[in-house]
């Protein structure tokens, strides 16, 4: 009687916390903690092709580490040239135009410097088989959403270096959302000129920018468990203020943007773009609105559940208060 | 630094400063250092985009060498036969300032007389903003958008409750496809940027969050 009341409460246990059900190897999450080394701490290169949807890219990639500084830059190889470089404390975008330097708008930085790894997060992780990517042997980690408010992942790790050669975003549908592959990958310094010398650049620096203080507030009611906001920061877009909060638990994230504007109220509108859901809802005010926008990689009902959990009149209050 | 005083100095780099804004910044020079380190960063920001050497010229140097129009050709980084760059270094900035202020002042009327002419006689291209609006800033770089199941949300909006049910205006017009399609492009895409931006941050210098907004839109079968 003992014994099977035990096992009832145990089953009560498991069915009430999905995570708990979750059964990671021991030795994919070492291979997860490598991988999370190995792209920032090794420099390398390679060309590589992102697909998601009937979007495809092919580009060139290359991170170096420099005096513990890491940079990383992507290039557009096919259509008009585009690259988007991160070194330092600043993100900087740079398209064919006339020589101008500008700087953007404000990046904001992180606030925890140790975030919430992907292991606290309701993710099953075990490991595949091996199979060839980049002419490289890579061992397949597999990453399954054990609830339905996060995607589900598949990454190929080099067996030789631990760097990441291939990933895939799945759907709750064991569906392809996105993903991207090396096609070649050199490992080491290497002194590729990206952005040839045969063309001006309009570049443009946005500064990544940790707040002094970030208000304590959450925002809705209900946020899907295992995401941890990791950074905020509230900025000036034209005449407004947007307030920006950066959700991740390890491997997706959210962003929501608040702001006040003196604007009608627009219709609610969605997009979708592969793993990608963007939601925006207007809610009327006297002389303007309060304007919501939720961009992230989570399913969308997991996005729609958090815009209709908003605390709208608390966020009313605080940004009237902020403007 | 304030962020003016950042845009003033951008402006300055692009020729687009008025007159105000390059004697407000000659005489910041004076006291802030940092914001000869700025300008050091900032040249040492582009020419690692060029993969170039990041030269030593000073603050003040750089901002005659504009007005004279002798860096027209080459304004961000001056060599680029230097074949090898991967490392970006910051040299020091030392300069001597105030003595060439009365001629800077000449020189700005007339690269302000110039830039006028040009605008004039050739054309106008749209500048790139400084401070860029949340809602009306980056180009469209999307392709697809799934159009909400229900789409009465896109020409009315889900009203969620009473008081905003009165507080919400219709939208009186009748949207075609097209028009919506426009419409929620020209409202999430800025967003999409820009979560893709942060998520770039947050994520170290993963490849995927840059590489979500740098697809070409080239179908596949």
């Amino acid at each position: 009687m003992r014994a099977r009341c035990l096992g009832a409460l145990l089953c009560a246990l498991l069915l009430g916390h999905p995570d708990a059900l979750a059964i990671s190897s021991e030795p994919a999450k070492e291979k997860l903690r490598s991988m999370a080394m190995a792209v920032r701490s090794l420099s390398y290169s390679g060309k590589l092709v992102y697909q998601r949807a009937d979007v495809l890219a092919n580009l060139a990639f290359q991170h170096d580490v420099v005096n513990g500084q890491e940079t990383a830059r992507l290039r557009r190889l096919s259509g008009q040239p585009l690259e988007r470089a991160q070194s330092g404390d600043a993100l900087i975008e740079a398209i064919p135009g006339p020589d101008v330097l500008r700087q953007g708008y404000p990046l904001p930085g992180m606030i925890n410097s140790e975030p919430r790894q992907i292991f606290e997060a309701p993710y099953q992780i075990t490991l595949g088989g091996v199979e060839r990517i980049a002419d490289r042997s890579a061992q397949l980690v597999l990453v399954e959403s054990m609830d339905g408010h996060r995607h589900s992942y598949k990454f190929w790790v080099d067996e030789e270096t631990s760097l990441l050669l291939r990933s895939q975003t799945l759907n709750a549908d064991n569906q392809t959302l996105e993903q991207f592959e090396f096609s070649e990958l050199t490992v080491g310094p290497q002194s590729v000129e990206i952005a040839g010398g045969q063309e001006s650049l309009q570049v443009k620096v946005y500064p990544i920018t940790a707040p002094d203080a970030v208000l304590q507030f959450s925002p809705a009611s209900w946020l899907p468990s295992g995401y941890q906001l990791v950074s905020a920061l509230p900025s000036r877009a034209g005449s407004h203020r947007v307030y920006t909060l950066v959700y991740t638990d390890g491997l997706g994230s959210f962003s929501i943007f608040l702001e006040l504007t003196s604007s009608r109220p627009e219709p609610d509108m969605q997009a979708i773009l592969g793993p990608t859901v963007a939601l925006g809802k207007d809610y009327a005010l006297s002389g303007g609105a309060l304007r919501v926008t939720l961009v992230g990689e989570i399913p969308p009902e997991t996005g729609k559940t958090i815009i209709d959990a908003l605390d709208v009149d608390g966020l009313k209050g605080l940004l009237s208060r902020s403007q | 630094m304030t962020e003016t005083l950042r845009q003033s100095l951008s402006a300055l780099v692009d020729q687009e400063a008025t007159e105000f804004e390059a004697r407000k910044i000659l005489d910041a020079t004076k006291t802030r250092g940092d914001l000869k380190e700025y300008w050091a960063s900032c040249q040492a920001i582009s020419s690692t985009m060029r993969g170039e050497s990041v030269l030593g010229t000073s603050l003040l140097d750089r901002i005659n060498a504009e007005l004279d129009g002798v860096t027209e050709a080459k304004p961000i980084a001056d060599d680029y036969n230097h074949e090898v760059a991967p490392h970006v270094t910051f040299l020091p900035t030392k300069e001597p300032l105030p003595n060439r202020f009365a001629a800077l002042t000449g020189q700005l009327a007339i690269a302000a007389s110039i830039a006028f002419a040009v605008v004039v006689g050739v054309k106008v291209v749209a500048p790139v903003d400084t401070q860029q609006a949340v809602a009306a800033s980056e180009p469209l770089e999307i392709i697809k958008f799934q159009m909400p199941v229900q789409k009465e949300t896109v020409s009315v909006g889900g009203v969620t409750n009473a008081q905003d049910a009165v507080e919400r205006r219709p939208v009186a017009r009748i949207l075609t496809e097209q028009d919506m399609k426009q419409l929620v492009s020209n409202r999430l895409s800025p967003y999409l940027i820009r979560h893709a931006e942060n998520t770039a941050v947050v994520g170290g210098t993963s490849v995927l969050p840059l590489a979500r907004i740098m697809g070409r839109d080239e179908p596949i079968e």
